[in-house]
């Protein structure tokens, strides 16, 4: 799995690629994230392209926030579509993770000052 | 020789040299003294002497007196002679010095064997009298042969025991005469070290003090007597008491004294122990005999051939005795009514109202349906019964809460009165609700003029239906906290899809754990019923497909997932059924390479989907290791664990969930109903 990683000032915005988290390329995926975590890290998962999340795929982001965390660091979400969000408030996990509609509000609730992406 | 040449005397606070036997110790040192010229000795009884002495002193008869201190108590020799500078008399000054000290390692020594001596008899007196009075079933009997051999040690010796009841202090057992119930001023001297639990003994009464009163000690010269306590609490006392002052109340004797008074509160606290145990024994008899009142009155077993339902129902007795019961009465081959109740109180007699009230219910649907020839209504079933129960549960100061529910599968109806009751839990697949459905009647009883109103409630393919008793949401925590109707919803939500048997076996096994293992103090009852989503019905469409049991097909397995609508003519399924069915089909795959495959993938999973009226089946089977979804612990949901939400999903997802295994075959089942009600 090949990451699209855009660096924002002090922030890492990760986008996934494919529509689909699932058991077939968690292991890629966790891969992939691992090489981004260093000391105090403000990363952003964007999920725009996401359509489908299972039980693995909402596994490995898990892990990916309880490994960015313990370096100091913080992990978002944002744009998720409905049956990814339908998924992750049935396993309520929407009060484990910081979710944001948009990737403009992920950014500010680092402190970036960014305009939304209609005004830009 | 005469006394008023040379005089010695002795005068002590302490026994020691009031005994002859001291006296001629110490005589027999001052033998050599005596024996020179001018000087001569004479001895006798310390009393005598003394007086003698004192009596010289007055006259002035004798010389110079010397004293000799032999400790802080007051211990002394006297010695009187002619010539105080003579070197005779400080000869017999050193000599009756060392002579005293060695009397007193003597003292010291044969004090210390006598202790030694007394406390073993004392031990061997207790061991005896103990092992005496065991074999003795009455308590009073034991106590007053422990009382009889413990006065029989000291001739003379008269001894009570007393015990607080009710405010006075009443005689249990003596050793002569029988004794009077005192009351606490009685005790005189006797009252404040008893009641602060502490020993006293009087050993040499003066006559003024010894009054005749209520107590029979009030005359005695020696009185002794040790508070007799149990669970930190003084609750009577043994006295003993002697008339005359022969043997001393010493040291010895009042360690005995304790030791005997302990064992009489061994004795008390063992006979109360036994008393509270053949209490209990009666008790656990009182809660077989209304265990198998209710297992035989009060609890009815639900009717197995309700064509497209499933029933389950679950009993257990609590450690008291409510008055919880249930029926049920089917009308029709899909009509039926289910009755659950409770009556205030605990016992046998909440037990036997029960069943009374159940009786009148039976009854009444009787009655009502002979006269009107058709079913009668719950609310008319309730009401009739009622009125035949009211005026007895008020007079008897009883009620009865319960629930009067008729489930009538062809009509698609539930009819219920709810009389105070728990209500009852909706968990409804097509919507995703889980509600409670309740009315506001009072419970039976409560106020004269019971009046009743009929709710009712849609009833549609895939609903589970949970009735319970209050025993269940109100198992306590080792902390104290309720178990409470969230938690109880939870469980409906988590585990309907599985049936009501698994339902019902989760509720089970989770108050269990909740309440940290302790025995239920309430009853506990638990009806659940689900209707089907059609297991008789004929599938419209069918297809089959097997997938290598491999992660990297998943894309694979989902596109056929979601194409299955698609066949159907009549419009397949709506979007959100296609999202759950996906995502339940997904997991369920996953599980089957995860825990089912011991052979790298090389067993297919084989997948088949059938298309009925309202609903989609997918079922997998897969060769593997046996893998129960219902050993799967919870999730962990503060995101501590990656594992566990798979299961969760599909239980939660899915309408219907069955798992089995067939040989070394998994095989699971989830269905979905095809159109979600908005």
């Amino acid at each position: 799995m090949q990451l699209t990683i855009e660096k924002i000032e002090t922030v890492t915005v990760v986008v996934i690629p494919g529509t689909t988290l699932d058991a077939s390329n968690t292991k890629g995926f966790k891969g992939e994230v691992a090489s981004l975590l260093t000391s105090g890290a403000h990363v952003i998962f964007d999920l725009r392209n996401l359509k489908f999340v299972d039980s693995s795929g909402l596994g490995a982001m898990l892990s990916s926030l309880r490994q960015i965390n313990s370096l100091g660091g913080d992990l978002k979400l944002c744009a998720m579509n409905k049956p990814v969000r339908a998924l992750i408030e049935l396993v309520r996990m929407h009060r484990v993770f910081e979710i944001f509609n948009t990737r403009e509000e992920a950014l500010r609730s680092f402190g970036l000052v960014v305009p939304d992406a209609a005004q830009a | 020789m005469s006394i008023s040449d040379t005089t010695f005397a002795l005068r002590t606070a302490q026994p020691l040299l009031t005994e002859d036997a001291a006296l001629t110790a110490l005589c027999g040192a001052l033998e050599p003294i005596a024996s020179i010229p001018g000087f001569g000795l004479t001895y006798q009884s310390a009393e005598g002497l003394l007086s003698h002495v004192y009596g010289a002193a007055a006259t002035d008869q004798c010389g110079e007196a010397m004293k000799f201190d032999l400790d802080d108590s007051g211990s002394a020799v006297l010695l009187y002679y002619r010539e105080p500078d003579s070197p005779v008399g400080k000869l017999l000054e050193t000599t009756i010095r060392s002579v005293l000290q060695r009397l007193e390692v003597e003292r010291r020594e044969k004090l210390l064997m006598d202790e030694l001596g007394s406390n073993w008899e004392s031990l061997e007196a207790i061991y005896e009298i103990s092992a005496d009075i065991l074999r003795f079933g009455d308590v009073k009997e034991a106590l007053q042969r422990l009382l009889n051999r413990f006065s029989s040690l000291q001739e003379g010796l008269e001894a009570g025991l007393f015990l607080t009841r009710g405010g006075r202090l009443v005689p249990l057992v003596s050793n002569k005469k029988e004794l009077s119930p005192l009351e606490w001023g009685d005790l005189g001297v006797l009252e404040r070290p008893i009641r602060e639990n502490r020993a006293i003994v009087l050993n040499d009464r003066r006559a003024e003090s010894r009054r005749p009163g209520s107590a029979p000690w009030d005359e005695a010269k020696r009185i002794a007597a040790v508070p007799i306590t149990a669970r930190q609490k003084v609750i009577g006392f043994l006295a003993v008491w002697r008339h005359d002052q022969v043997f001393e109340f010493g040291a010895p004797f009042c360690r005995l004294l304790e030791a005997i008074t302990c064992s009489a509160s061994m004795l008390l606290e063992s006979d109360r122990l036994n008393r509270t145990m053949r209490e209990n024994e009666r008790l656990a008899q009182e809660i077989e005999i209304a265990s198998s009142i209710q297992q035989t009155l009060l609890f009815g077993n639900p009717p197995r051939n309700v064509q497209g339902v499933t029933i389950a129902s679950f009993s257990a007795a609590s450690q008291r005795i409510d008055g919880d019961f249930h029926d049920f009465l089917k009308h029709k081959a899909r009509c039926l009514d289910v009755l659950i109740g409770d009556v205030m109180g605990k016992g046998i007699a909440a037990a036997l109202l029960g069943a009374a009230t159940k009786n009148q219910f039976l009854r009444a649907v009787a009655n009502l349906a002979i006269r009107s020839n058709e079913t009668p209504s719950p609310d008319a079933i309730v009401r009739r019964a009622a009125g035949r129960i009211e005026d007895q549960l008020i007079a008897l100061d009883r009620f009865v809460t319960l629930c009067y529910a008729r489930f009538d599968f062809d009509r698609g109806m539930l009819e219920f009165v709810d009389c105070g009751h728990t209500g009852i839990i909706l968990h409804r697949k097509q919507t995703g609700e889980t509600l409670f459905l309740r009315g506001d009647d009072l419970p039976i009883g409560a106020m004269p003029g019971f009046t009743c109103t009929q709710q009712s409630c849609l009833i549609l393919q895939g609903d589970s239906f949970l009735m319970f008793s209050d025993g269940v949401t109100e198992t306590r925590s080792p902390d104290g906290e309720f178990f409470g109707e969230e938690r109880l919803l939870d469980c409906v939500r988590a585990w309907s899809s599985l049936g009501p048997a698994i339902l019902l076996d989760e509720i089970r096994k989770r108050t269990a754990v909740f309440s940290g293992g302790q025995p239920r103090t309430d009853d506990f009852t638990c009806i659940a019923l689900t209707v089907l989503l059609g297991d008789d019905e004929r599938p419209v469409a069918r297809t089959d497909r097997e997938f290598r049991c491999d992660p990297e097909v998943l894309a694979d397995f989902r596109e056929w997932t979601t194409g299955i609508g698609a066949t159907v003519p009549d419009g397949g399924l709506d979007a959100d059924a296609v999202s759950q069915l996906e995502l339940a089909c997904t997991e369920a795959f996953v599980n089957c390479v995860t825990h089912g495959s011991d052979n790298d993938g090389r067993e297919p999973v084989h997948a088949t989907a059938l298309v009925h009226r309202h609903y989609i089946t997918v079922e997998l089977r897969h060769k593997g290791r046996e893998f129960d979804p219902l050993e799967i612990p919870d999730p962990a949901f503060d995101g501590s664990r990656d594992s566990g939400f798979g299961t969760y999903i599909i239980f939660h997802l899915a309408d219907e969930v069955k798992y089995r295994r067939d040989g070394d075959i998994n095989l699971i089942s989830i269905s979905i109903m095809r159109k979600k009600v908005p």
